[in-house]
């Protein structure tokens, strides 16, 4: 069954059942239906309710509508100037393709990756079940009692370092949890996603009180339609010696490196190299790495280093 | 499975297709209408082989949902003929020698001309950011590039001639 609704009352309505799949661009649940690990027997397409499609100055701050694609986000001059790290997050994010089709909202809920679970049913069919596909092993770490896959949202790391806010609604109830908060609740322990039960209405950006330097960095292998290797978001209130960074793309959702943050605010080490190396032992000690395609754990935790860029570009 | 009828206008013409959920775009296109320049490589938006413009936009073809693109305006690579021949973003690619097996050129040239419908004169970086979800495992790229510089420079005589 297919349903498109109109408002946001038709959808609440209609995601009442919670046996719906809710479709925003499907550039990530499309491909995943097609290789028989989801399933499109109920979709609601969100993307005609003028609501989640907007981005508007509230009291509060920014909002910023689920269904908003990423290319729109990109573009959009006034998150341009008032969150540069979101701005290019998102216009980094995929091809050109993907961003004119793919949503903010979906970025976020995007299903975890593994390189036993991105692949076709035939494919599969040579091992058993995972976590993921409702089985009780890991392949990539079979001592582990829980998914070890990747989680690889562009725009994650970029929300938490603004202090965005997730609204959501969850069995009806319309409420709200901080980005990084709102990504582990979604993600149940076995690394399926509960998407039938939550309902994404979008996020909010406070504004920004003491205007803050902010910057994203992103590696990977082509520069192009690529899965991030490894990504780095920062903010940094040079009065006060107070910085948020967060590493994503190296475990189950973006990691914060307080450690780094703290040696930021007590000066306590010896130019860019130094803090680097402060920032790539924090990233070693908080990643969970797995196998990859086209890349080994080793040259991984290699591309730790280039966290030196996002410094430069915050400390520069 | 049930059956839905979606509507939609390819190329400038109106169309009435029976889809179920898993059609894509791409099956509507290729099955439906017999338009088979759009091709399928990776099925799963990494090639870009199958771009086609849908509502101004390039979009992979398949990763869309036929259902989701109910009500839309639909540009494949037929579109792009006219009677007077090939139009001038084909010409350059040929005049180029931005072509060699062709397989990833109709993506290639929806891409292209997503581009210079929006930004008629782009600059190179313009160039590279737009057609960077498209791979051509043939050609390395430069000569593409070069075509889609020929194609602007075509496409702004035949506006100043019109
Ligand atoms: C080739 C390729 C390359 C990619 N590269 C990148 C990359 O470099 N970086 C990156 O971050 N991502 C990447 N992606 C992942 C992703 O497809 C896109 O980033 C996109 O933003 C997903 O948005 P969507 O609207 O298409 O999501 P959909 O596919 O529609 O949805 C994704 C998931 O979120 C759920 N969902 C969506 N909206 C809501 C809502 N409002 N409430 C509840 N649930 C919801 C859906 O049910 C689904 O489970 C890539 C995907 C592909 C195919
Ligand atoms: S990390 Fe383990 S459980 Fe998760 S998808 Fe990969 S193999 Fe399956
Ligand atoms: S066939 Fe659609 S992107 Fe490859
Ligand atoms: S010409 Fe062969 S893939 Fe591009």
């Amino acid at each position: 069954m297919y349903k498109r609704p109109k408002t946001m009352e038709e959808l609440l309505q209609a995601s009442s059942l919670k046996t719906e799949t809710i479709l925003a661009g499907g550039t990530d649940l499309v491909p995943l239906i097609k290789n028989g690990v989801k399933n499109c027997s109920s979709l609601i397409d969100i993307t005609q309710i003028p609501e989640l499609k907007k981005i508007e100055k509230t009291d509060k701050g920014w909002f910023i509508g689920t269904a908003v694609t990423l290319s729109s986000l990109a573009e959009n001059p006034d998150i341009r100037q008032a969150y540069p790290a979101l701005s290019k997050a998102a216009g980094k994010t995929a091809s050109p393709q993907i961003r004119s089709i793919g949503t903010i909202g979906g970025n976020i809920l995007q299903d975890r990756r593994c390189m036993y679970f991105n692949q076709s049913a035939y494919w599969r069919s040579s091992l058993p079940l995972c976590f993921k596909t409702g089985g009780s092993v890991c392949h990539q770490a079979p001592a582990s009692p829980v998914c070890r896959a990747i989680y690889y949202s562009d725009t994650a790391p970029a929300l938490c370092i603004y202090g965005a806010l997730a609204v959501f609604y969850e069995n009806g109830c319309r409420q709200t949890l901080p980005v990084l908060d709102f990504i582990k609740h979604h993600t149940a322990e076995n690394g399926t996603v509960r998407y039938k039960e939550i309902l994404l209405e979008g996020f909010l950006l406070p504004f920004q009180e003491v205007p803050m330097k902010s910057a994203f960095e992103k590696v990977s292998i082509r520069n192009s339609i690529d899965f991030p290797v490894i990504h780095f978001a920062g903010t940094y209130l040079p009065a006060a010696k107070q910085s948020c960074l967060y590493a994503g793309a190296v475990s189950h959702y973006p990691v914060r490196l307080v450690k780094t943050e703290e040696a930021i605010a007590s000066s306590s080490f010896a130019g860019l190299d130094a803090l680097t190396e402060i920032a790539v032992q924090e990233i070693r000690s908080l990643s969970q790495l797995i196998k990859e395609p086209g890349i080994s754990p080793k040259i991984k935790r290699e591309s730790f280093k280039n966290i030196r860029f996002l410094f430069e570009e915050l400390f520069g | 499975m049930e059956h839905y009828s979606i509507h939609l206008t390819i190329n400038g013409k109106k169309y009435t297709f029976f889809v179920t959920e898993e059609d894509t775009l791409l099956d509507v296109i290729r099955e439906k209408a017999g338009l088979t320049g759009t091709k399928q490589g990776c099925g799963c938006g990494q090639c870009g082989a199958c771009t086609v413009i849908m509502n101004q936009k390039a979009v992979n073809s398949c990763c869309i949902l036929a259902l989701q693109a109910d009500g839309s305006e639909v540009e494949t690579i037929e579109g792009l003929d006219s009677p007077s021949g090939l139009h001038p973003i084909q010409e350059a690619y040929i005049e180029k020698g931005a072509i060699q097996c062709g397989f990833c050129t109709p993506g290639m040239i929806m891409s292209t001309k997503a581009l210079l419908d929006q930004n008629p004169q782009p600059s190179r970086p313009e160039i590279r950011e737009a057609l960077s979800g498209n791979i051509c495992r043939c050609t390395g790229y430069t000569k593409i590039e070069e075509a889609v510089q020929a194609a602007a420079a075509k496409l702004k005589e035949v506006s100043h001639e019109s």
